[in-house]
């Protein structure tokens, strides 16, 4: 009942607010509401654990930090299994509620006894602290701990080593009054626990704990999860208003040697009603929090908290996530990396982003005394230079607004009209007050003499005039700033931001006048003695004190700025341009972690050693030189007085080379169990049989065959990470990961292609109206080959994870729900450019995989043809008098023809064969008898077509320029679009006209490599064919069918260029351990011999494939004689030479 | 082909003769036979048709006969034997057509293997039939002229009983 | 010459006459046909050469496949690139451009395969001399084949292959075709009237390596175009009043009918007419008995009869004997087309009436079926229109 002098508005707190309307946060029934006491409590854990972490970084020698680096062995955890033991132990008390579980069918472990009573006698108690007998409380603690190291020990070995959060969600039994609500809406009662070993909370924050805070980070922004603050106190309040449960917390700081145990309900006047007041006690973690609540809500199903959960981990591969389901399901995410990320910093925030009210806080909280450290402390980008330039366009303004002019050793009023009074003030030094020392003292004059007086009106006048143009430009540039928002075309919008800029110039010119106006007023004040009163005592004294100290504002202490000081600080804030906003607030996961999560998470196959591959094409070059130095050295041994003459003669032959190829090779312990051994040693042995001089594109095709037989089958994963941009003034950073797998499987619906992240946090709600959706739906995606829902969502065998992180996204929030982003153009934009990079990339994938496939397929359809192509021959060949009739045996002709199949046929040029038609012995002349009645003319009329000579062709030698090895073969230049084609025609300055077709384009490419490459002399085009070994068959000789005549001759092959390869992406590297031979050396030490254990443990590596890649770096580093090895114990040692 | 010219500018043509080398042994003496007995009174060209006739006449004597001759005469005992069934099956139709290679049959007779001695005899006993059934005809034409003359009273009984008697003896 | 038939007009077909004595004299200097250099020659084999051949072919693939296990197949392009039209004899030839199937690549491994495996029927047929139909080889072997379409394409790449005419690979062409008139052949041991066949006419036999002709006293030939007017010519036994070989192949003449007519006009000489409906279709049947078609191109000296005259039903014919308007059928757009078409195919031009007849057919924009003439009656065709063009020499 509200009184009068109340008034009808009662102040209500934000919990009263709050407590009912837990839906605004997501807390409405329905499967999503299981995933929002989720993600509420999993944000503020991990957050907890990141930034334990980084402060223990931040410290000198922490200890307790998180070691990460021992390889974690959890194996199956036995959380639920032990769980289910002890629940046998536990004594069913009430007869009712059992019969009810089990006719709802739910196993349920029974409450204790006391809990239940405790409930009830609650009901009717105040809100008062309950004042409860002490052993109760004791059973109530230990009850707690009991259910917390349950939960904990399984990993309790490695608590305090590994960062862990563990949740649980199980169905606990429902108090006995909500049975009525429980039957018809198949709704359950859930327990919730949730355990982190984060920072934990401090003793007097743990007061404050589930209590409504408007959260302090609004102003100072953090890539934090959690941002609003509303979270947790609204999950307990629904935990409350749906079970009538308390909400148990434990929690422990590293500092306080004792953790805090507690049990409270909040209720609606924001405060804590304990009915386990906050008591110490110890537990088994150094730091962390344990939360226990119970919620009702409809059954719980897959595909939500789990689903959340599995994308969590995605995106947090540096903590280990378990979870246990209700229905006792057990899955652990490993913790993947061995690094945390970077700590992001706290953004203050920047100028352009601040609104006059926070100024306003701002302001109003600081303690900062000089208004130009305020500015810098509180701000990002602004300098002390910035700070000035803003006070300094802020005293000009206010000058103006207060009329009173600073001059540069006094002040002197504006009068508007020529009748006003002019006062000069200024400081001199006087003996006053008390002291009797000189001091400045503030003296007023006011100006008599006509002749000053018109000389100040000459001057007040176009300084006025000045004003007005000053205000008449400020309200063009609002009248165009609103038409920018209006404007539709691109083209307007840049029309008048080029208009703005002219006004803004004018309005310097505006500024530098008044100055230099302001300059002449202090020389017509300058040492003027008569036409001066100097006003003693003058009622308007402390106006005008007042007024000195208003204008100068440089001076005047942050907290206690006048409203026109103010006014005039916010405008001059506002029309300076700042830099964009730093970027190290926003940190995101980067592209190399989120490729290798992925990689482990789904278990994609992708070959490490692609990259080593493509490098050591001049290796190949070493081997020779090796071979060659140790034949001569070999000679010197010898005979040292041995001339260089015979010396540089030494050659190296083939065999030498595959022997030493091959010994590195066979040493290689190849892991692929498909590849067999000797296939790829012999495949590899005909490709290295050539010796020196051979062409080096042989060494490709040991780099196509490496691809071919290795990266058949293998997945794809590439992610993308932009630099950070900013927008609204606080940095972000879009990043992006795509894994295109055949054991994906295409998902049914749209949704499931796409996970949305924000702040690393999984966003499964509201997908389609979020930014993200819109800007993956933006991307044309049948350009990279993949195609689309109707939504324009891609499809096919994916997996899309997209992340924006940064404090930019906590004002981009849709609603409090948090699970949208809302449109900004360019965070749209970023995101597109992000996918698109990853597109291309897909897109040179899957062309790779299409052409292999193509090529099995073609090889494939021709080995089918095969035997019956060859039973037709074999039949013929056997039954008439063909030459093979004797030899000819199907098996051998299809094996024969069977090996031929992919190999490249010897490049025969296309020649027009005389017409000889293929004749049987002596080519018989046959008579087309024209018989004629005549008996007797028949003899003598032998009419025979004479077989005419026909005289073969002149064998038009095709000649095929050998194209220069130009920079990008065609083959990749069709992998790029035709946009991408013309980009890189402007930058190499190639003329092509607009509307050119693809085709063109890439003979234009390629013609501008040819043109390069003409003066060097023309190659020889004919490759020498392989001379067939037989002696050609009498039969060919004898039937003149042209001889395919032998090139004329073989002109040396100019040295061969070495193919520049394209420039290797930079990689750019975070933390993850790197096997480079620098740091291998680094490692090595020269006196003491170390094992391979040793290098493993320094180098940081974590994964069996690095650990196998070492080996292979430390024999090259044998090899090249920059290392010793030797054995002891059986272990190979290495030390440094 | 063989060209013959009608009066009224029609024309026959026939198959020249040196095409029926290669044709099977008894084939020339069925054309020869089929023209003469099917085709020549179609000619209506008197001039035609003699030309026709001189050449079936020139094809028998060049052609069927000296091919049948040195078969006959040949050692290849298939041929003869594959020309002697041909042969028989001719006496047996168009006797008149064979009748060249009667002075033939008598040495075959000789020869061992039975086959050809069988149909040998077969057609040897096939032209004595014929003949003597044109003999029968002969004298069975005599006799009806001489019935004619009789009844015309131009003769007298005794001259035709003789042809009649003549006929009889023959005929048993 | 008295004709039993009751006393009519009669004609004594002059022209057709004298057209045959001229045949008879250029027979006689018909010097060897010079084929032109740039084109395939193509030859009528026999059995025993065209296994040769075959061998000889087989034996260069196995060799291919020892040298590099790579075989392919060399044959005459038959694209319509490679098709020369010769002026001197007016036939479509094959020029000598080369295509050579290699078996290791998608595009022609089927091909090879498939071109084997005919070779390997012919080879069976050659040997066995027996013939066959390409319907047949078809079913030999269905699923290599998948359709008729493939094995038929495969059958003409194997005679070019072998440079030979396709009836020397004993694969014959369905019969399909009568003759009925007065001729006598021999096919193997029976000798064959064709007058005393009955109205049906005998079936030309596409085995043409049996047939040989024996006897004929007809004067000309002529070719009909459908088998419904060679059924009034047989009725009103019109070869009995004009001695003559009647021939009808229903519409463009198969390989067999054409094959018939050459061996018919190399070896009897005779003036070959042909009557047709008046409408491109018609001229397009005569152009093809004249100089060949393009598909066949390489058989074209073979299957050709140069000296084949266009008889009826012209044009001008439509009036000159006065057909009736509502029996003349207007021509479509299509119809059109292909008169224009052949207006400028060099051998129209070559030939001036053809070309007149047929841009006279453009202007009047009419057409007409032989039967038409049967408005006047059923005899008009056979006792006035034929027989008095005959004797005019009115053709083409």
């Amino acid at each position: 009942m509200t009184t009068n002098d109340e008034g009808k508005i009662k102040q209500g707190t934000i919990a009263q607010f709050m407590r009912k309307r837990t839906q605004l946060v997501g807390f409405e029934f329905g499967h999503w509401k299981h995933t929002q006491y989720c993600a509420e409590f999993l944000d503020n854990a991990l957050d907890a654990i990141e930034s334990f972490q980084w402060m223990e970084l931040n410290k000198k020698d922490s200890k307790i930090m998180f070691s990460l680096d021992q390889d974690l062995f959890l194996g199956s955890l036995t959380i639920l299994k032990n769980e289910k033991q002890l629940e046998k132990s536990l004594p069913l008390s009430n007869e009712g509620k059992r019969t009810l579980m089990l006719e709802l069918g739910i196993e349920q472990f029974e409450l204790k006894e006391s809990e239940t009573h405790l409930i009830e006698e609650k009901e009717e108690k105040s809100q008062k602290v309950v004042d409860k007998k002490h052993e109760e409380v004791e059973e109530e603690v230990k009850k707690i701990i009991n259910d917390l190291e349950e939960l904990i020990k399984p990993v309790e070995y490695i608590i305090d080593l590994e960062p862990i959060a563990i949740i649980r969600l199980s169905e606990s039994e429902a108090a006995s009054f909500l049975t009525s609500e429980l039957s018809q809406k198949n709704i359950m009662n859930y327990a919730f626990e949730i355990f982190d070993n984060g920072t934990g909370m401090l003793k007097v924050d743990f007061k404050k704990f589930g209590k409504y805070l408007a959260s302090s980070k609004s102003i100072e922004l953090k890539q934090t999860r959690g941002s609003q603050g509303f979270g947790a106190p609204s999950a307990f309040s629904d935990a409350q208003n749906t079970t009538g449960r308390p909400i148990i917390a434990i929690s422990k700081s590293a500092e306080n040697i004792y953790a805090t145990v507690s049990e409270f309900f909040t209720t609606s006047k924001n405060e804590k009603k304990y009915i386990v007041y906050p008591t110490d006690v110890d537990c088994p973690f150094l730091h962390g929090t344990y939360i226990k609540l119970n919620y009702l809500n409809v059954k719980y199903i897959r595909g939500y908290v789990d689903k959340f959960i599995e994308e969590t981990a995605y995106m947090n591969p540096h903590i280990t996530l378990i979870y246990i389901d209700p229905n006792g399901e057990e899955t652990i995410y490993k913790r993947l990396v061995s690094s945390f990320p970077k700590e992001p910093k706290f953004a203050k925030p920047h100028p352009s982003s601040i609104n006059i009210g926070d100024l306003q806080d701002l302001l109003a909280k600081s303690e900062i005394n000089s208004l130009s450290s305020f500015l810098k402390e509180n701000f990002v980008r602004i300098s002390s230079k910035i700070a000035q330039k803003i006070i300094d366009l802020a005293s000009k303004d206010l000058q103006d607004n207060l009329n009173f002019l600073i001059l540069k050793n006094g002040f002197i009023n504006k009068i508007s009209k020529k009748s006003d009074l002019i006062y000069l003030l200024c400081y001199e030094k006087r003996i006053f007050g008390k002291s009797k020392k000189p001091r400045d003292k503030l003296i007023i004059y006011k100006v008599d003499s006509e002749d000053l007086k018109n000389k100040y009106w000459e001057l007040i006048l176009n300084y006025n005039q000045f004003k007005e143009n000053h205000k008449k430009i400020n309200n063009d540039i609002k009248k165009f700033n609103y038409r920018v928002e209006k404007s539709k075309t691109l083209k307007e919008i840049k029309f008048i931001e080029k208009e703005i800029k002219n006004l803004l110039i004018k309005i310097d010119e505006i500024r530098k006048e008044k100055e230099i106006i302001k300059i002449k007023l202090e020389k017509v004040f300058e040492n003027v003695n008569e036409g001066l009163i100097e006003l003693k005592k003058i009622k308007k004294r402390t106006d005008f004190e007042d007024l000195v100290n208003e204008v100068e504002i440089s001076k005047a202490k942050p907290i206690d700025l006048t409203k026109n000081q103010y006014n005039s600080l916010f405008l001059a804030f506002k029309s300076i341009k700042y830099m964009t906003p730093p970027t190290d607030t926003a940190i995101p996961v980067g592209d190399t972690v989120l490729e290798n999560t992925l990689i482990k998470e789904i278990g994609l196959k992708i070959s490490e050693n692609i990259e080593d591959f493509a490098a050591p094409v001049d290796d190949i070059y070493k081997i020779i030189d090796i071979i060659r130095d140790e034949k001569k050295n070999a000679i010197i041994r010898e005979d040292p007085t041995v001339n260089d003459l015979i010396l540089n003669k030494i050659s190296v032959s083939s065999e030498e080379i595959i022997d030493l190829n091959s010994k590195i090779l066979t040493n290689i312990d190849l892991m692929d169990k498909n590849v067999n051994i000797n296939e790829f040693k012999q495949s590899v042995e005909k490709i290295l049989t050539f010796s020196e001089e051979e062409l080096k594109d042989n060494y490709n095709d040991v780099f196509e065959f490496f691809l071919i037989n290795y990266t058949k089958d293998d997945d794809f994963v590439s992610a993308e990470t932009r630099p950070p941009t900013s927008g609204k003034g606080l940095a972000y950073v879009v990043e992006a990961v795509l894994a295109y797998s055949k054991n994906l499987g295409t998902p049914k619906r749209a949704r499931d292609v796409l996970s949305r992240f924000v702040n690393r946090t999984p966003k499964l709600r509201d997908t389609a109206d979020c930014a993200i959706t819109k800007a993956v739906q933006s991307v044309n995606w049948k350009n990279y080959k993949l195609e689309t829902y109707d939504n324009n969502l891609p499809k096919g065998p994916i997996k899309l994870l997209v992340n924006v992180s940064g404090p930019f996204v906590h004002l981009m929030f849709k609603s409090q729900s948090k699970s949208a982003l809302a449109d900004d153009e360019n965070l749209i934009k970023e995101i597109k450019f992000c996918l698109e990079a990853i597109g291309r990339k897909l897109r040179i994938f899957l062309n790779r995989k299409a052409n292999m496939y193509k090529s099995e397929k073609r090889a494939s359809l021709i080995e089918k043809h095969i035997p019956q192509f060859i039973k037709s021959v074999y039949n013929i060949a056997s039954r008439g008098e063909s030459i093979y009739k004797a030899r000819v045996n199907e098996k051998e002709l299809i094996d024969l023809m069977k090996k031929a199949i992919g190999q490249k046929p010897p490049s025969f040029i296309k020649r027009e064969i005389s017409q000889e038609p293929p004749e049987i012995a002596s080519p018989k002349p046959i008579e087309i008898k024209e018989e004629y009645v005549k008996k007797e003319d028949l003899q003598k009329k032998e009419f025979a077509v004479k077989k005419e000579k026909i005289i073969p062709k002149k064998e038009p030698v095709v000649k095929k320029p050998e194209p220069d090895k130009e920079f990008i073969s065609v083959k990749t230049l069709n992998n790029y679009t035709v946009k991408e084609l013309k980009e890189y025609c402007n930058e190499k300055k190639i003329k092509i006209h607009s509307k050119i077709t693809k085709v063109n384009v890439i003979k234009k490419i390629s013609e501008s490599f040819e043109k390069k490459s003409k003066l060097e002399i023309v190659k020889e085009p004919i490759r020498p064919l392989p001379v067939t070994s037989r002696a050609i068959s009498v039969k060919k000789q004898q039937l003149k069918i042209a001889k395919i005549k032998a090139p004329a001759s073989t002109k040396p092959k100019p040295s061969p260029k070495p193919r520049v390869t394209p420039p290797k992406p930079k990689t750019t590297q975070t933390q993850l351990p790197i096997i480079t031979t620098e740091r291998i050396l680094e490692v090595l030490s020269k006196e003491e011999w170390q094992a391979i254990t040793h290098l493993i443990f320094k180098l940081k590596i974590k994964d069996m494939m690095d650990a196998r890649f070492l080996q292979i770096k430390l024999k090259e580093l044998l090899r090249k004689g920059l290392v010793l090895e030797n054995t002891i114990k059986t272990k190979k040692h290495w030390k440094l030479k | 082909m063989r060209i013959f010219r009608k009066k009224n500018g029609g024309i026959v043509q026939l198959i020249d003769k040196e095409k029926m080398q290669e044709w099977p042994v008894e084939l020339p003496l069925i054309f020869i036979e089929y023209i003469r007995n099917k085709k020549l009174e179609s000619y209506e060209d008197i001039k035609v048709k003699k030309g026709v006739e001189n050449y079936l006449d020139e094809i028998m004597e060049d052609i069927a006969i000296p091919r049948l001759i040195n078969v006959l005469e040949g050692s290849d005992v298939e041929e003869i034997i594959l020309a002697l069934t041909r042969l028989e099956q001719l006496s047996r139709k168009k006797i008149e057509m064979i009748r060249p290679i009667k002075s033939y049959l008598n040495n075959l007779l000789k020869l061992k293997t039975t086959k050809i001695v069988t149909l040998a005899q077969t057609i040897s006993d096939n032209f004595a039939k014929a003949d003597r059934k044109k003999e029968l005809a002969k004298k069975r034409k005599i006799m009806q002229e001489k019935e004619k003359q009789f009844l015309a009273g131009k003769i007298g009984g005794e001259e035709y009983a003789k042809a009649r008697k003549e006929y009889l003896t023959l005929k048993e | 010459m008295s004709q039993k038939k009751p006393p009519s007009l009669n004609y004594d077909l002059k022209a057709t006459k004298k057209l045959f004595n001229e045949y008879l004299e250029k027979g006689r200097d018909k010097t060897e046909i010079k084929l032109p250099p740039d084109t395939v020659k193509i030859d009528d084999l026999d059995r025993n050469k065209t296994l040769a051949r075959l061998y000889k072919l087989v034996d260069d693939v196995i060799e291919k496949i020892y040298n590099t296990g790579r075989p392919s197949i060399k044959l005459p392009s038959r694209a319509t690139s490679n098709i020369k039209w010769d002026e001197e004899n007016d036939l479509l030839l094959l020029g000598n451009q080369l295509q050579e199937k290699q078996f290791h690549t998608l595009t022609s491994v089927t091909d090879v395969t498939r071109l084997m495996r005919v070779l390997e029927i012919v080879d069976e047929l050659l040997v066995k001399d027996i013939h066959a139909t390409k319907r047949e080889i078809f079913y030999s072997d269905v699923n290599l084949f998948v359709e008729q379409k493939n094995s038929d394409k495969s059958i003409e790449d194997v005679a070019t292959m072998l440079y030979a005419t396709r009836n020397s690979t004993h694969i014959v062409a369905a019969p399909k075709g009568t003759c009925v008139g007065r001729l006598r052949i021999r096919d193997k041991n029976d000798i064959i009237d064709l007058e005393g066949l009955g109205s049906g006419g005998w079936t030309i036999s596409p085995m043409l390596d049996n047939i040989e002709i024996i006897e004929s006293d007809a004067e000309f030939i002529l070719v009909i175009e459908k088998d419904a007017a060679l059924m009034r010519l047989a009725e009103a036994r019109f070869w009995r009043k004009y001695p003559c070989i009647l021939i009808t192949a229903q519409g463009v003449g198969n390989v067999a009918v054409r094959m018939f007519l050459k061996r018919l006009s190399r070896e009897l000489n005779l003036p070959i007419f042909s009557l047709v409906d008046s409408d491109p279709y018609g001229h397009y049947i005569h152009s093809v008995y004249l100089r060949g078609s393009k598909r066949l191109s390489y058989e074209s000296p073979f299957l050709a009869t140069p000296n084949i005259k266009l008889l009826g039903v012209l044009t001008k014919d439509l009036d000159a004997y006065k057909i009736p308007n509502e029996v003349r059928i207007p021509m479509n757009k299509q119809d059109k087309k292909r008169v224009k078409d052949m207006l400028n195919e060099d051998f129209v031009k070559k030939n001036k009436k053809w070309e007149e007849d047929l841009k006279l057919a453009l202007k009047l924009e009419i057409k007409a079926e032989i039967q038409a003439f049967s408005a006047h009656g059923f005899e008009f065709l056979t006792e006035k229109y034929l027989p008095e063009k005959l004797t005019t020499g009115d053709w083409i």
